[in-house]
């Protein structure tokens, strides 16, 4: 092991959770290396490529390199191997800064409920930790990521402090469906977003890019690039194209080395006294089931053989139509407003909550465009064609409503070692079926969905499939107090192994209805502090 | 480089690379491009015309037939058939290039004298009796969209200035900056419209 590359703490995976983590050890003086298996990413680079790419969506920016794939937008099963009765469509980007790259932004909090799934609904599992002793952490989150919110408890999660940012404004279009609610028994309520209203932490505000999914031109919405550069300036050490293959395990049940593989085949080693892993849902339990020895037969952390098991995602369906009167739809972020009902209540123990928001994107991604040539396939050219793509544009509406998940130990993901990547290691299989929890809770959304769309008097009105969201991945390294039922303690720590941090979605015992990533962001900061106050014990 | 480093003249240079030139691109980056390479090679053309013309034995009906449509001509044939005001003369060499690799000189000359005199409200009726109802969609097509084919290997010819977004009347590509809030009043909307027309 002497070529061993040496640190205190070695994190793997730059995303929105090691990034925070690498960052906070860094400024609390511990030598910190960061591996990540993909590489840079280049904001212009990464704008060229969306402008190069025929299909304009998510992916599109991010290429993922040959040597650590991902699951890309529309060709999932060029990555995952799905055997499930549902097609598991977990998005993740490999690079620093991660996903966060083309996420939303949206920042929710959990709400108390979420913790307490069990003994408040006798559904799912409680969490380990409550909200209120996450409610510090989700401050802190709030202020490092830079959250512009609006100042209301609409979201129901109590709050000690101001959001660090005014909110940013709903869009015209949020202000016409609001107008229709009322009667219906639906309100509308400004969303919390880690995107900037103003200047905040020498990043710009926010420049009106319509949307903000794919790419922000100018990182007005937070990226974990931003954290990362952080810690690579307070002292840590970043590897790029480090992909992580396995954790070898010491005589005392401590982890005594990280492997790598560098996109040449050759192969490189790391010791850290502790060893964080923080590459999401799918990767982090891979490489755990991967890591198998004559000491963990079964896999790293896996005496409990939850790992891999219990893979959550939101379900996503959207019904959408035309507008009897203009809206004005792709302008803004994403989402800037949704319905706070239907976000918790005692009927939790039968059917799913459903957050149901309103889209700014009208229709898709790149709508006109799309429906320009579906207007000349039907034989329009000239002023009638350019008449009608505005018409339609104007008033192009989609409602999107998502449902949490239970945790069900039989939807998994394990590599799959007969089909590897081009460096040799296993891709993930997934076995994934969305449960009648969600599909419960989503009919009763899509009822809602075309009262809304009947109130505006509208035409078209089409519901989308129910697909699993691409955003949202859970689960499958839960945290417990139950060694014999987690993975990892409520300090994110393994039960097996003293040295062992696993940080991110994975350790979700239950799904939530909203938005993971400021819990995630909560979770690494408190961990970053259990791992400081380790080296000071 | 990282976020913090970007600063707006990047991205202009950026948005002002390659052919098809971004309306984000400040207006003497759109001459440079405009007026680089793609009125070089029409200038060689009408030199090379010229020179055959002179030749004995050459007709010029036959010459008109083999030669691409001049600038000009494809703009305004394109004008018509989107009914739009196009002044991107860099993306129109762009498409017309793309055009010629399916549909040939002929043909293009063919349909570009069809609507010549033909008023806005008669071309759709020109072209339905004309047998160029294909080439006619293509060029729709590729200026509405920005796209040229429709298989996988279709090629991005442009994106913001697909002329779908200027159809809107307001709406902008995703990746483009507008203003901050820009989203929060009705758009300025049909005498803004008219502009163009």
């Amino acid at each position: 092991m002497s070529d061993a590359l040496n640190a205190d703490v070695v994190v793997v995976g730059s995303g929105v959770a090691g990034s925070l983590i690498a960052w906070r050890l860094a400024e609390a003086k511990l030598n910190v290396l960061v591996l990540e298996a993909g590489p840079r990413i280049d904001r212009v680079e990464a704008f060229k490529s969306f402008l190069a790419a025929r299909d304009k969506n998510a992916s599109s920016p991010y290429p993922p390199a040959p040597y650590a794939p991902a699951p890309q937008y529309n060709a999932w099963n060029d990555y995952y191997i799905n055997t499930g009765l549902d097609l598991f469509r977990g998005m993740y980007t490999r690079g620093v800064g991660g996903s966060t790259w083309h996420w939303a932004g949206s920042v929710l909090r959990y709400r108390p409920s979420d913790f307490r799934m069990k003994s408040r609904f006798d559904v799912g599992i409680d969490w380990p930790i409550s909200y209120e002793e996450l409610a510090p952490f989700y401050d802190y989150a709030e202020r490092v990521l830079g959250v512009a919110g609006p100042n209301t408890d609409a979201w129901g999660a109590p709050r000690a402090s101001d959001y660090p940012m005014p909110a940013i404004p709903p869009s015209y279009l949020d202000t016409v469906v609001e107008g229709v609610l009322g009667p219906l028994g639906m309100s509308l309520a400004v969303f919390p977003q880690a995107r900037n209203s103003m200047f905040y932490d020498e990043r710009p505000q926010c420049c009106g890019n319509a949307s903000c999914v794919p790419l922000c031109p100018i990182g007005a919405k937070y990226d974990a690039s931003v954290h990362a550069t952080k810690a690579e300036k307070t002292g840590a050490r970043l590897e790029t194209a480090a992909v992580v293959y396995r954790l070898e395990m010491g005589e005392d049940r401590r982890v005594s080395a990280v492997h790598f593989r560098r996109p040449d085949g050759s192969a490189g080693s790391a010791v850290g006294r502790i060893v964080v892993l923080a590459a999401h849902a799918i990767e982090t339990p891979k490489l755990l089931l991967m890591s198998r020895d004559e000491r963990t037969p079964h896999g790293v952390a896996n005496t409990s053989d939850a790992v891999g098991r219990y893979l959550m995602s939101h379900i996503d369906q959207g019904t959408r139509g035309l507008t009897k009167a203009p809206i004005y739809p792709y302008r803004g972020p994403v989402v800037t407003s949704a319905i706070p009902e239907f976000r918790d209540g005692p009927f939790r123990s039968k059917h799913s909550a459903i957050g149901t928001s309103v889209s700014n994107e009208g229709w898709r991604h790149v709508g006109p465009q799309a429906t320009a040539l579906a207007l000349i396939d039907q034989g329009f050219a000239g002023q009638l064609l350019r008449d009608k793509i505005a018409w339609r544009t104007e008033r192009e509406l989609t409602l999107g409503s998502t449902a949490e998940t239970l945790p069900d130990a039989t939807n998994r993901i394990v590599p799959d070692e007969t089909r590897t990547d081009a460096i040799g290691i296993p891709r993930p299989r997934i076995h994934y079926r969305i449960d009648d929890y969600a599909k419960a809770g989503l009919s009763l959304a899509i009822r809602r969905h075309e009262a809304i769309f009947a109130a505006l008097e509208s035409t078209e009105v089409e519901t989308l499939p129910m697909v699993t969201s691409s955003g949202t991945i859970l689960g499958t390294t839960r945290m417990g107090n139950d060694p014999r039922q987690s993975v990892v303690d409520r300090e994110l720590r393994a039960h097996d192994h003293a040295n062992l941090f696993v940080v991110g979605g994975m350790v979700f015992p239950t799904a939530g209805m909203h938005p993971p990533t400021l819990t995630i962001a909560a979770l690494a900061l408190r961990a970053a502090l259990a791992i400081q106050q380790s080296f000071a014990g | 480089m990282q976020f913090h480093r970007l600063k707006q003249r990047e991205f202009i240079r950026l948005l002002c690379d390659g052919a098809a030139v971004s309306r984000s691109c400040p207006s003497a980056a759109r001459q440079d491009v405009a007026a680089g390479s793609p009125d070089r090679r029409e200038l060689l053309q009408r030199l090379l015309a010229a020179a055959l013309a002179s030749v004995p034995g050459w007709h010029s009906d036959a010459l008109a037939g083999a030669l691409p449509l001049e600038r000009d001509q494809f703009i305004e044939l394109s004008e018509k058939l989107c009914a739009m005001s196009i002044d991107d003369r860099a993306l129109a060499y762009a498409i017309q290039n793309a055009l010629s690799d399916q549909y040939s000189n002929d043909e293009l000359r063919r349909i570009a004298e069809l609507v010549h005199s033909a008023s806005l409200q008669d071309v759709d009726r020109l072209i339905a009796g004309s047998g160029l109802q294909k080439v006619a969609a293509s060029i729709v097509s590729i200026w509405y969209s920005g796209l040229f084919g429709t298989s996988e290997n279709a090629r991005v010819l442009a994106y913001e200035e697909a002329l779908a977004w200027r159809a809107t009347g307001y709406a902008k590509a995703p990746g483009t900056c507008g203003e901050f809030g820009d989203w929060i009043m009705k758009p300025p909307t049909a005498r803004d419209r008219e502009r163009w027309r």
